[in-house]
């Protein structure tokens, strides 16, 4: 009796674990992001910007907000390990696509790997978070300006959202990430990943 | 370079003791590394002089044949050992599992050979329970050798994406020259960091 309490206690209490990728082209700031969110949700000291490396493999950062927890996984972003990011994308619940919103050089790179993530049948209904990232700099573009330029055409069949933020300041991270979490919640795809992990609520 | 790596280290583990296990299949230049960082002599040991744990003395006669390194740096226990080969020693491997903070995984980036190898043994002491948070750092060692494969390719190699749960990440090296050592233990000190905040 006690057993089946229990288990139904953790049914709903339980919060859910939802896997979040953090992607984008090289120097785009993922990881600044990471820490960034670290810091923002466990008010601990993330790792700050001058003491970050490009990540070559991978960064993980867990948190919980009310409803969920949350693991981010950060990849790096350089060309030739652009190949690893596929293999993360079947437990992934959702995508946050960084794009160095200052940097227009790197606009094109981004936008092609970007459709390269969307096309990927593993991703499919993949909630898409887009962050017009380097709001602190001068000559950085509005998360609006990136999305007219970026004129996706794969982003019908998903949610989707571009917001300004600033991994550097903060800014426009904790509702881009009130957003993902919502989306995430209500997600097919969420369900989808559930079922395959076997009901245990562990996903 | 012991400054460079008390620079980084200090602020990461405080005073708690800690243990880096510097792995890899036999010739992947693991000593290499650990002279190459200057942290302090390289103790190799032959089961005579095990600088093992209590637990372990008890075993020391049947221990024959495995040969741990070690390199006290402050807090910071250094050992290397070799992958593959007996398995009637792998036992004892167990030993050294406790405390673990950290796998430095050197390979031989020009031995296609034995990459298959390689992989199976790094994923196979990646199951071990006790080891399950430490972080991981691969060294694509040997890159200064014609026909060494780069990290990405190393990384397909090893099939490192099927690390999930803990943080990874590989540079490629040349322990000879000494590239690369230092970029990796920057990522190392600093993933110990996050990991610990």
């Amino acid at each position: 009796m006690f057993s089946l309490a229990y288990g139904l206690w953790k049914y709903i209490f339980n919060k859910t674990e939802f896997h979040v990728l953090i992607l984008g082209v090289d120097k785009a700031g993922k990881t600044t992001l990471l820490e960034k969110i670290k810091s923002i949700y466990l008010k601990g000291e993330g790792l700050t910007p001058d003491r970050i490396v490009p990540t070559v493999g991978l960064n993980i950062g867990r948190i919980e907000d009310a409803n969920a927890k949350l693991v981010f996984w950060d990849l790096g972003g350089q060309v030739g390990l652009r190949t690893i990011w596929e293999k993360y994308y079947q437990e992934a619940h959702a995508i946050i696509y960084v794009i160095d919103a200052a940097a227009a050089s790197s606009f094109e790179d981004a936008k092609s790997a970007l459709e390269k993530v969307l096309r990927h049948e593993d991703l499919k209904g993949a909630p898409l978070l887009i962050f017009a990232n380097k709001q602190d700099l001068p000559g950085v573009i509005t998360d609006e300006e990136l999305a007219r330029y970026l004129q996706l055409k794969e982003l019908d069949e998903r949610p989707y959202k571009f917001q300004a933020v600033s991994a550097y300041d903060g800014r426009g991270i904790k509702s881009g990430i009130d957003w993902v979490v919502e989306q995430m919640e209500r997600s097919k795809r969420t369900e989808v990943l559930r079922a395959r992990a076997g009901l245990t609520g562990q996903i | 370079m012991g400054i460079v790596f008390t620079r980084l280290f200090s602020s990461v583990f405080g005073n708690r003791e800690a243990r880096i296990l510097v792995l890899g299949l036999d010739n992947a230049g693991k000593t290499t590394i650990l002279y190459r960082l200057q942290m302090g002599e390289v103790v190799s040991t032959i089961p005579s002089g095990f600088p093992a744990p209590d637990s372990l003395i008890f075993f020391l006669p049947f221990a024959i044949g495995f040969n741990v390194e070690t390199v006290q740096y402050n807090n910071i226990k250094f050992q290397v050992w070799d992958l593959g080969g007996q398995t009637s020693i792998r036992p004892y491997w167990r030993c050294y599992f406790p405390n673990t903070q950290a796998i430095i995984y050197v390979v031989d980036s020009s031995d296609t050979d034995r990459l298959v190898t390689a992989k199976e043994e790094f994923h196979a002491i990646l199951e071990e329970d006790e080891l399950k948070g430490a972080v991981v750092l691969v060294y694509a060692n040997k890159q200064d050798l014609p026909g060494a494969l780069d990290d990405a390719a190393i990384t397909e190699s090893l099939e490192l994406h099927k690390i999930k749960s803990r943080q990874w990440a590989i540079f490629k090296t040349s322990a000879i020259k000494g590239e690369g050592l230092f970029e990796g233990l920057d990522w190392l000190s600093n993933a110990l960091k996050s990991k610990s905040s």
